[in-house]
């Protein structure tokens, strides 16, 4: 019951103010966001009970021959820490957009947004099967087009919304797929029977046949496309800094701390069943390792305070899938956990600086708010210095466990880890020289004003979290002690070596940045030190201009053809010539259709009489 | 429950409807959106008492009518059936209240209300001449609404339709001619009576089965546009007042795949067999080649044409596969593209009558103008690339499901179609929808709340229906078995 309550709370708070009180924007905005206080202390009450929560009543979904796909809300320690994450993130956040979205004419539509997004999220959570996974899978991809695209007037958010939802339909084709192979060759898409045949062929200890691994393989891989599309990870990563285009409390909520996150979670609920394939986890972790190192030489070159962040974002959840595919899930669900605080905090800051600058995203316009917007600021650098990894603050531990195992596993993704350790703290660096230090150099920064305490408290609270998350007190790794793969991680053991690298690292990192950023002008220093570098990464190798191109001349050109088949081969000559050939029958036709309806009903009327006829006449 | 009432109660309101001498609109319209309610009532109340697919039909009737040719009146339904006259019940009543015509008013809404009835008597007859007589009684009034209320080519594409569908009903006619003799000893047009001539042991050789499967599957699938014979849909469907766009594209294109699947496969199980490659490499056209047809038009309506031919493929794929899986995700899928069209067209009729076009390209912005319309306009087109949460989204994974194992490609070109239809849904929703609003586009009003409320009534259907499929296609534990089972 309290599981379902958790999960269909929100739901009703996007039905009843979708249907009663979209003119009422006030009383929708306290609705959605007492719904998401009540959900997360309701989720605080059902972890604090753990596995003795009552077991929930079951839905069963589609039930036909063998085919049987139920839910039922799965209530392990993986679903309870991502339960608190999403909830607890989900409630402060919706606080905050209480202040954010004040005089915005769309709030009541935000809201009930917000709302729904947090009824798909929870369900992803508490999926049981790959199915039900999918259907809330393809529903947060829908509150997210939604609320990407909620100033829909603004062209550029429209046109994000529409990427974001095509980008993650394209990973959800190979997902579905993947589905249909787990489906052909297991029979069952439930996590829990998947887990016991795992169990059993491994300790049966059955050899595969060759085909049976090649399908497992491809298996896999598919699945994998939907973490690529939901997790922003190469290539289709190309949605995520557009998504920026959506209010900040989305950015910070959906396209930071939970969303994007999904699809590391996906790969933790289904390690179990990618662990026989081990070919399949290699690809998971290079795929993650990339994407980690080119997400953050992007963050390098952005100028946008929102567009670093998002890159920050992609190479953070880099990080995670590597963690997963170097075989460390526990590592991973750590750093997702404190990522989602501290991520979400300096979205929560970074949408602060933008209230109090009437939304000037540009860093080179900004500058010296450090002490114009002091708890802000102060908020600011306790997420920067947990992202960055400093030792002693929730991100170093995270990010260091999942290091740990890269040591221990594949020492170039290690390089690869702590390169992207280096360029974190450098650009992150970069961002609060720009943004907090040196002068004004731009109006609005020189009238800038602090927030209102709505959307202060939420940051004060993330801030207290980001720092102290880490520690075991906190439990958030206790957490994933009973969970499997944890035992992997600590088999790796901890290198004296790799951890004086990971410490040395970021404060490396802060120095290197100091150094380039000291003396901010309106210019990028970068820029005019290697122009050609800067280039090469503001513009984000290109990606969005290859596949700009490849659509336009690979799919526009496939339907121009195509089209242009249909309107002259197909209809044209097919039909005109049958048409031309058939032409008395045509004539024949046309004298009949006069077009008159009294004709055509004499027409009817002589039909029945004659049929009418007829069957008297055959007595 | 007398089926009857069905049909005739329709007809008879139509035929009421011409012999008055009514010159307003208001009296017509209100009849047939009577009439429409009562239809749908009882066609709940029939669903409610259908027995399940595959086991007997139910609440038959049966009066011999020319037994010298072997035509008998002989209704009946069970859950296929009747969740196709919900369908029909559901989209005449949408159809009916999105409509304003105001000439002619008494015959416009007298045709609808024959193609409902007639529909409704093709879906219950078991007897293959009701099915054919009835099934024209409803397509030929398409004919007549899109020739007199159609748009500005309404000419050329009422006579290409009718060329069209009138060769495709001639073929079925010829089919079913072949079926009446083939039955041996005295021919009988009885659908219950041809099962079991030709089900029992020594039925048709196989070539006589491939042949008659062959003009069936000429006749059937010209009906429900199966590539290459699908061009008068866009011409069709693109100039069509919306009420006829909504009840052929929503309920009478569904004939053919009914007949496909209720007289064809289970009468000619080897000439199946024979066709089936060829139905599922069909299935796979229809996905594809009209998906990406779609992706290139420039009118709302002709875009909504293509990419219902296209999504045809979904129930070809499943009728090729068999099996029970896709057996009843064919029959969810008939329900929820039938809806989906319909409210699709739907939305596209009113905004071409509001604006005079619907041209993608000229409309735009309209969110904050038209609230109502471009919500329903967004969810036709969430609903329409089967987003879960709507009808068609358990439809098409249990296509999906049960197409995998008999053809892996063409399950993947249809998985495919999801991205495909995505993309140009999601282009007319962000053309017509979002970004700034054109001067021009001031002065609209949104849908007013009769109409409205009908639409709303399909998305509502299309959410029941996703969220518990087990509302429409009963409680299927498990244990039914499906005639069609396929080896």
């Amino acid at each position: 019951m309290l599981l379902w309550l958790i999960l269909l709370l929100p739901l009703a708070s996007f039905a009843v103010i979708g249907l009663f009180l979209l003119n009422r924007p006030r009383l929708a905005s306290m609705v959605s966001a007492g719904t998401a206080v009540t959900t997360a202390i309701l989720a605080l009450a059902a972890i604090w009970k753990g596995n003795s929560v009552e077991p929930a009543a079951v839905f069963s979904w589609l039930r036909v021959s063998h085919l049987r796909i139920d839910f039922t809300p799965e209530w392990d320690r993986l679903a309870q820490l991502m339960t608190f994450v999403v909830t607890f993130v989900g409630a402060l956040i919706h606080v905050y957009s209480l202040g954010y979205m004040k005089n915005d004419a769309g709030k009541a539509r935000f809201f009930a947004y917000m709302s729904l997004f947090m009824f798909s999220m929870q369900g992803i959570v508490l999926a049981g099967n790959f199915v039900v996974m999918f259907v809330f899978w393809e529903l947060v991809g829908l509150s997210s087009y939604l609320l990407i695209g909620f100033w829909y007037e603004k062209p550029g958010a429209a046109e994000a919304g529409k990427k974001a939802l095509l980008v993650n339909k394209l990973g959800d084709f190979g997902f579905m797929v993947g589905i249909l192979m787990v489906w052909s060759i297991f029979q069952t898409v439930d996590f829990q029977r998947l887990g016991e045949m795992a169990w059993l062929s491994v300790t049966g200890g059955n050899e595969m046949s060759a085909e049976l691994k090649s399908w497992l393989m491809l298996m896999g891989l598919l699945l994998f496309c939907g973490v690529a599309g939901k997790s922003a990870q190469l290539p289709l990563h190309v949605w995520l800094p557009d998504a920026m285009e959506g209010p900040t409390p989305v950015s910070a909520l959906i396209h930071a701390a939970t969303m994007v996150a999904a699809g590391v979670y996906m790969l933790c609920r289904i390690f179990f069943f990618l662990a026989w394939i081990p070919d399949v986890l290699t690809v998971i972790a290079w795929v993650g390792g990339a994407t980690a190192l080119f997400a953050a030489l992007c963050a390098v070159a952005q100028d946008d305070i929102k567009r670093v962040l998002a890159y920050s974002t992609m190479s953070q959840l880099g990080l995670m899938v590597m963690g997963v595919g170097l075989g460390g899930p526990a590592p991973a669900m750590f750093h997702l956990t404190t990522h989602a605080f501290f991520k979400a905090l300096l979205f929560l800051a970074a949408g602060s600086v933008l209230v109090a600058l009437h939304h000037e995203q540009n860093i080179w316009r900004m500058g010296g708010l450090r002490a114009k917007l002091p708890v802000t600021f102060l908020a600011f650098l306790a997420g920067m210095l947990a992202l960055s990894g400093v030792p002693g603050l929730s991100g170093f531990f995270s990010k260091d466990e999942i290091l740990m195992v890269a040591f221990a596993r594949d020492k170039v993704l290690f390089g690869v880890g702590t390169a992207v350790s280096f360029l974190t703290a450098f650009y992150m660096t970069r961002l609060m020289a720009a943004v907090f230090a040196g002068r004004a150099r731009s109006e609005a920064a020189d009238h800038a004003r602090e927030t209102p305490a709505v959307m202060l408290m939420p940051l004060v609270i993330l801030a207290l979290l980001s720092v102290a998350a880490g520690y075991s007190f906190l439990g958030v790794k206790d957490a994933l002690r009973d969970f499997a793969g944890f035992a992997s991680a600590a088999q790796a053991g901890h290198s004296p070596l790799a951890f004086w690298i990971l410490a040395g690292v970021p404060f490396a990192g802060i120095a290197a940045g100091w150094l380039m950023y000291r003396d901010v002008s309106r210019n990028d220093a970068l820029a005019c030190r290697a122009p050609l570098l800067h280039r090469l990464l503001a513009g984000r190798l290109w990606f969005d201009e290859l596949y700009d191109a490849l659509v336009r001349h690979g799919q526009g050109g496939l339907t121009t053809v195509l089209n242009w088949f249909d309107t002259w081969v197909v209809d044209c000559c097919g039909v005109k010539g049958v048409s031309l050939s058939t032409m008395c029958l045509g004539n024949l036709l046309r004298c009949f259709h006069s077009g008159n309806l009294q004709t055509y009903l004499i027409y009817l009327s002589l039909a029945l009489v004659i049929l009418i006829f007829w069957k008297l006449a055959l007595f | 429950m007398n089926l009857s009432f069905m049909i005739w109660l329709p007809i008879g309101a139509a035929m009421v409807l011409f012999a008055l001498p009514w010159t307003g609109w208001r009296m017509p319209r209100q009849l047939a959106l009577l009439v429409m309610m009562t239809q749908l009532v009882f066609s709940i109340c029939i669903l409610a008492g259908a027995p399940a697919y595959g086991l007997a039909m139910g609440m038959e009737q049966h009066v011999a009518w020319c037994p010298g040719l072997g035509i008998s009146y002989h209704l009946g339904v069970d859950r296929l059936s009747a969740i196709l006259l919900v369908l029909t019940s559901l989209v005449g009543l949408a159809a009916v209240s999105v409509s304003a015509v105001k000439e002619n008013a008494r015959y416009f809404y007298g045709m609808g209300l024959l193609m409902a009835g007639g529909m409704s008597g093709a879906f219950m007859s078991l007897d293959l001449f009701f099915m054919y007589v009835f099934h024209e009684l409803a397509l030929i009034p398409t004919f007549i609404l899109i020739a007199i209320w159609g748009a500005e080519r309404r000419r050329a594409a009422a006579m290409k339709i009718t060329l069209y569908l009138g060769l495709a009903s001639l073929v079925l006619l010829l089919g079913f001619l072949g079926l009446h003799g083939a039955g041996g000893g005295q021919g009988t047009f009885d659908l219950i009576e041809l099962r079991q001539r030709l089900g029992g042991g020594e039925g048709l050789s196989v070539q006589t089965q491939t042949v008659l499967f062959g003009i069936l599957l000429l006749g059937f699938g010209g009906l429900v546009a199966v590539v290459p014979f699908h061009t008068w849909a866009p011409a069709g469907y693109g100039e069509a007042p919306p009420m006829a766009a909504m009840l052929h594209s929503g309920v009478i294109k569904k004939f053919g795949l009914y007949g496909l699947f209720r007289v064809a496969i289970p009468l000619l199980p080897d000439g199946f067999q024979q066709w089936r490659e060829i139905l599922v490499i069909l299935a796979g056209m229809n996905l594809v080649y009209a998906g990406y047809v779609a992706m290139q038009q420039k009118d709302l309506r002709y875009m909504l044409a293509y990419a219902s031919v296209s999504h045809m493929g979904y129930a070809l794929l499943a009728l090729a596969a068999g099996g029970a899986i896709a057996t009843q995700g064919f029959i969810l899928f008939l329900f929820a593209h039938g809806v989906g069209a319909a409210l699709g067209f739907g939305v596209a009729g009113f905004l071409r009558q509001r604006t005079g076009t619907a041209v993608m390209g000229d409309l735009g912005g309209f969110a904050r103008q038209l609230p109502a319309a471009s919500t329903l306009l967004t969810i036709a087109a969430l609903a329409g690339f089967g987003l879960p949460g709507f009808a068609g989204f358990p439809a098409e994974l249990m296509i999906f499901i049960g197409g995998f194992e008999f053809s892996r490609v063409v399950t993947v070109l249809a998985v495919w179609t999801t991205v495909i239809s995505a993309v140009y849904y999601l282009r007319a929703v962000r053309q017509i929808a979002f970004g700034p609003l054109p001067g021009k586009w001031n002065a609209l009003t949104d849908l007013s709340l009769e109409p409205k409320m009908a639409l709303v009534l399909l998305v509502a259907a299309l959410l029941l229906a996703g969220i518990c499929p087990h509302l429409l296609l009963g409680d299927l534990g498990g244990s039914v078995s499906i005639q069609m089972a396929a080896r």
